[in-house]
């Protein structure tokens, strides 16, 4: 597996063109020529602030989150199920009324309507999304939060690159892993681990638990033990090469980094307001988005931030709503909207956002007629997905699904433009590649991606 | 995989025996050892292979790396340290063989073939907060069913024909609670389980890789048709049902098995019950290959079809003359567990050390060395107790009903350990594993001198001097002596720290002083220096993998 360096920023900033921009305007991120219009804003960001991190804080909305009741309304037709809209803060675009804060930051938003995958099963589904590949064969593809934290992240981290705060893994486990790329890209867990938990009490489990050394063991005896660790695996790894023993050092090498890094304050949410807290929402994801932002502003390249459950909505899982859809989606998104706002508002007000690329996705979508429960179904054929905040050029939405929803009428986008379209907005070689567990390289993005120039800034 | 290429398989291998004979590796009596005729033949289907692909094989394991290695495949769990002393000291020619003869009468082999077992029937127990509490009721019916050695067909027919009906949780109808007792997820299930074929993307459209369609999807799960209720309400069998409605459609399908065949309907037959005939018959190839697949993963970390779920060209077996042996031996003798475990680990293969001596070994599939596996969170559990010492403590026989303790060791371990994936070779190391491991209260306290009595007595114990109490360590914690080099370096440790000798006198006054009192003793440098050592075995990946 090969480590390329990620050239400093500081440098980049003194060439006038680097080696990644000349790439990228290779793999279409950009409209026109080499001279293109982004180019010295980008130059000129990177001169503001040469040490800024590029960052990507995933909303992964588990059981995959309706269209029709979010982001691409539909009013006027019975597919819309009755919902009305509402203005945004760019005029021309209206989304549902479900989600009125997020209204007000339509202008650091792009929408795709015109997102149109295969895998209407919720592991295939989470797989294909979160990795970029459907799941077949051999190759074990990595989570993008592993594949993008591998690329942004500089050098020496006390925390680890990939963080994945409340994640529900049951539909498809290896879909939050590193794969090929091995356990020292593996995301650090944080927050339940099980299925959709009814939990709106301002919560205590976004943790990383075992962190301190016991009462009676001072970093000195901690040395001592760690030596004496060391020597042993020193041995063992001799006799037994493999993955498991390498990854099992690189495990522990980071952890005890962690542990005697400051930066594991960021974990304490205590720290903030409690009008802070109140305004992302005393939920489950509303904490895990304020994290999100305390590891975002310590340098964690990649976090995300699963939506797995809202109070009141029984045992339907998530966003997976086959069942009286309308009050469901209704609650999630009161989870969901005031959220995202404060995270956008958070994030701006400390100059963060212009760095940082917010990605909100399901599975899939969810299918415009309604069912005989009041639900939606599995729907891949025409969803929706957004970017938002850094690189991404905002006040657009991309593609449309006609009036009942059923199909995609224009620009249809499936998930290696879409991913293309992210690498381009982070900033992200996607020309840059990896050794697969099969001894295959892959590139980072896949050459007959078509990013959406339109919405990359 | 056609039915009928069992026969001619039956036919060859009985022809391989006559020619080359047997030859009983360590049988004590005169009777055709099928056990050693079988590991004989196992390990010249590995043998071919190497020749093939240029392996060259590792030695053989010592005793220790057998006796570890066996007692976590069979009883769960590391051996206590009087067994490993035992082993250890014994020379008779056949040890091995006894060895595994005595753990297939451990009650840990029930508890860990009953809890292998439920993981791989119903998965879901660990997701979904509904059907946890079902876990225990289930585990405890394969228990018996272990207690028992029933065979493994019976066990298969028990499962898919068991009487549904009522209010009844316990027992084989979980299974289908589990599933929400939805005819198309039992029958993905059963699919899975005893057949090895994945048909869960034909449910909505045509598989995409394999040649199952849709409508093949719902013929089989047409078998099911007539169960209905809820996960924990009551359930109920229109037992003699036998078509069912494509779901979002009009289309009524007939049961059909999974080669396409149609089944003789006698009469009122009840469905689930001719469907539990045709897939636990003898000449049925899914089923013997399946179970016999499962149970070399058990012992290797992965199937020779892996994922051992997965039969399909696209995924074809690393051995396959080896995978219809040992279908064909399985069958032959009526799907008894035993007779098969007996004979994998008599084979040179399993006794194979996982030491890597030359390049070759690296590629897994073709078994130079055994492969490093992980371990399962029920096995971590138990042998970190076993290896602290608190293991005798447990009540082993009620084991199963721990689960629902949230706060309890096994539910931490399991919420940090459980994998996912298909095989557990090249087990991965998280993060938080290793924060638990080295941190934890668990840990901590069962590393402390004043809060382990195990391992206090060690490190006071009058008559081992310190090599004595190093090796008692290694021995709790590693199943193993340590070796010259070891023993060389850790004595410079210790030396290195200070030598106080607490007397008796202050020692008994420590002890009078600390009874009802919440202080803790003062440990001697040199106890801490142990106690190090011992923090450092637990933590250590030779502790934490099967190899």
């Amino acid at each position: 597996m090969t480590r390329r360096q990620y050239p400093q920023s500081r440098r980049t900033a003194g060439r006038p063109i680097s080696r990644r921009t000349l790439l990228q305007s290779t793999l279409g991120c950009t409209a026109g020529a080499l001279a293109s219009s982004w180019f010295p804003a980008f130059a000129a960001d990177a001169a503001a602030d040469p040490r800024r991190q590029r960052a990507c804080i995933l909303l992964w909305m588990s059981g995959g989150p309706s269209q029709m009741d979010t982001f691409d309304p539909k009013p006027e037709h019975k597919n819309g199920g009755g919902l009305k809209t509402i203005e945004t803060s760019v005029s021309g675009i209206r989304i549902s009324e479900n989600l009125p804060h997020v209204a007000k930051w339509m202008q650091r938003m792009a929408i795709v309507r015109s997102m149109s995958t295969k895998e209407g099963d919720h592991s295939r589904g989470t797989y294909l999304m979160r990795t970029g590949y459907r799941p077949q064969g051999p190759i074990q593809y990595p989570a993008i939060g592993a594949l993008y934290s591998k690329e942004l992240a500089k050098e020496h981290r006390d925390l680890p690159g990939y963080i994945s705060i409340a994640p529900f893994r049951g539909f498809n486990a290896s879909a939050y892993g590193p794969g090929f790329l091995g356990p020292s890209y593996a995301p650090l867990i944080v927050g339940g681990n099980g299925p959709a938990r009814v939990n709106d009490q301002p919560t205590t489990s976004l943790r990383v638990e075992n962190l301190s050394l016991p009462g009676d063991v001072d970093t000195v005896r901690h040395d001592d033990r760690l030596s004496i660790l060391s020597d042993l695996e020193d041995d063992f790894t001799a006799s037994r090469p493999g993955n498991a023993v390498s990854g099992h050092r690189s495990a522990y090498q980071n952890a005890v980094r962690m542990m005697r890094s400051e930066s594991i304050a960021a974990f304490e949410l205590d720290d903030e307001p409690d009008s802070l807290k109140q305004k992302y929402g005393l939920t489950d994801f509303g904490q895990g988005c304020l994290l999100a932002r305390r590891l975002i502003e310590r340098g964690v390249p990649f976090v995300e931030v699963s939506l797995n459950n809202a109070a009141g909505n029984g045992n339907s899982f998530g966003w997976d709503t086959h069942q009286e859809n309308v009050s469901r989606v209704a609650s999630l998104c009161k989870v969901l909207d005031p959220a995202w706002a404060a995270l956008m508002e958070d994030l701006d007000s400390r100059g963060l956002l212009d760095t940082t690329t917010i990605v909100w996705m399901g599975e899939f979508g969810r299918t415009p007629r309604i069912n005989r429960n009041g639900g939606r179904d599995h729907f891949p054929a025409a969803w929706s997905s957004v970017l938002a905040g850094g690189g991404v050029q905002g006040g657009k939405v991309v593609g449309q699904t006609g009036p009942d929803g059923m199909k995609v009428t224009d620009r249809p986008v499936n998930v290696q433009d879409f991913l293309a379209t992210l690498c381009c907005c982070m900033g992200i070689d996607g020309g840059g590649e990896n050794i697969s567990n099969v001894g295959r390289p892959i590139l980072i993005v896949d050459p007959e991606a078509k990013p959406i120039k339109e919405i990359i800034a | 995989m056609n039915i009928k290429h069992i026969g001619w398989i039956t036919g060859i291998v009985a022809g391989i025996v006559v020619l080359f004979g047997p030859r009983p590796l360590l049988a004590s009596d005169d009777a055709p050892d099928e056990v050693a005729e079988l590991a004989v033949r196992i390990d010249r289907h590995i043998a071919a292979a190497w020749e093939t692909e240029g392996v060259v094989p590792a030695p053989l394991a010592d005793d220790a790396e057998f006796l570890r290695r066996t007692y976590l495949n069979l009883a769960g769990t590391i051996p206590p340290v009087s067994e490993v002393r035992e082993f250890l000291a014994e020379t008779a020619p056949n040890r091995r063989r006894r060895l595994v003869d005595r753990l297939l009468d451990h009650p840990g082999y029930v508890n860990h073939f009953a809890h292998s077992w439920r993981l791989l029937m119903i998965p879901e127990a660990d997701v979904d907060q509904q059907v946890r509490f079902l876990a225990p009721s289930f585990e405890g019916w394969l228990r018996d069913k272990f207690i028992d050695n029933a065979a493994y067909d019976d066990i298969a027919r028990e499962l898919i024909a068991c009487p549904i009906s009522g209010n009844e949780r316990e027992g084989p109808v979980a299974f289908y609670r589990a599933k929400n007792v939805q005819p198309e997820s039992v029958a993905s299930s059963v699919s899975r389980l005893f057949l090895g074929v994945q048909l869960d993307c034909a449910q909505c459209h045509n598989h995409p890789f394999a040649e199952w369609e849709q409508k093949e999807f719902w013929a089989f799960t047409a078998f099911f048709a007539g169960i209905e209720g809820t996960p924990l309400g009551s359930v109920s069998d229109d037992s003699t049902r036998r078509e069912i409605a494509i779901k979002g459609g009009d289309t009524v399908v007939q049961a059909r098995f999974i080669d396409k065949t149609k089944p003789k309907w006698a009469g009122q037959a009840r469905s689930r019950e001719v469907l539990a005939e045709w897939i636990t018959d003898k000449n049925n190839a899914y089923f013997a290959r399946t179970g016999a697949n499962r149970v070399w993963a058990h012992f290797f970390g992965s199937g020779i079809v892996n994922p051992p779920d997965n039969f399909d060209e696209s995924n074809p077996p690393t051995h396959p003359a080896l995978l219809d042996d040992l279908a064909v031996a399985f069958a032959a003798h009526d799907f008894d567990f035993k007779f098969l475990i007996r004979a994998i680990t008599a084979s040179e293969t399993y006794q194979r050390s996982s030491r890597q001596t030359h390049a070759s070994q690296a590629d897994q599939r073709w078994l130079g060395r055994m492969p490093v596996k992980g371990l399962s969170p029920r096995q971590i559990t138990d042998s970190l107790m076993q290896a602290t010492g608190i293991y005798q403590q447990t009540n082993l026989r009620n084991r199963a009903f721990n689960v629902g303790n949230n706060g309890s060791l096994e539910a931490q371990i399991t919420s940090l350990f459980e994998n996912q994936t298909a095989s557990n070779v090249d087990p991965q190391t998280t993060i938080l594993q290793a924060l638990a491991l080295m941190n934890s209260q668990f840990v901590t306290q069962q590393t402390q001198p004043n809060s382990n009595s195990t391992l206090a007595a060690v490190l006071q114990a009058p008559f081992l001097d310190r090599e004595g109490k190093i090796e008692a360590l290694y021995l709790a914690a590693l199943s193993r002596k340590p070796s010259d080099k070891e023993l060389s370096r850790l004595r410079t440790f210790m030396e290195s720290k200070p030598d106080e000798k607490v007397g008796i006198a202050q020692r008994v006054i420590q002890n009078v002083l600390s009874l009802g009192q919440r202080t803790t003793l003062q440990s001697s440098a040199q106890e801490k220096a142990l106690a190090d050592i011992y923090w450092a075995l637990l933590n250590s990946s030779e502790f934490l993998f099967n190899h």
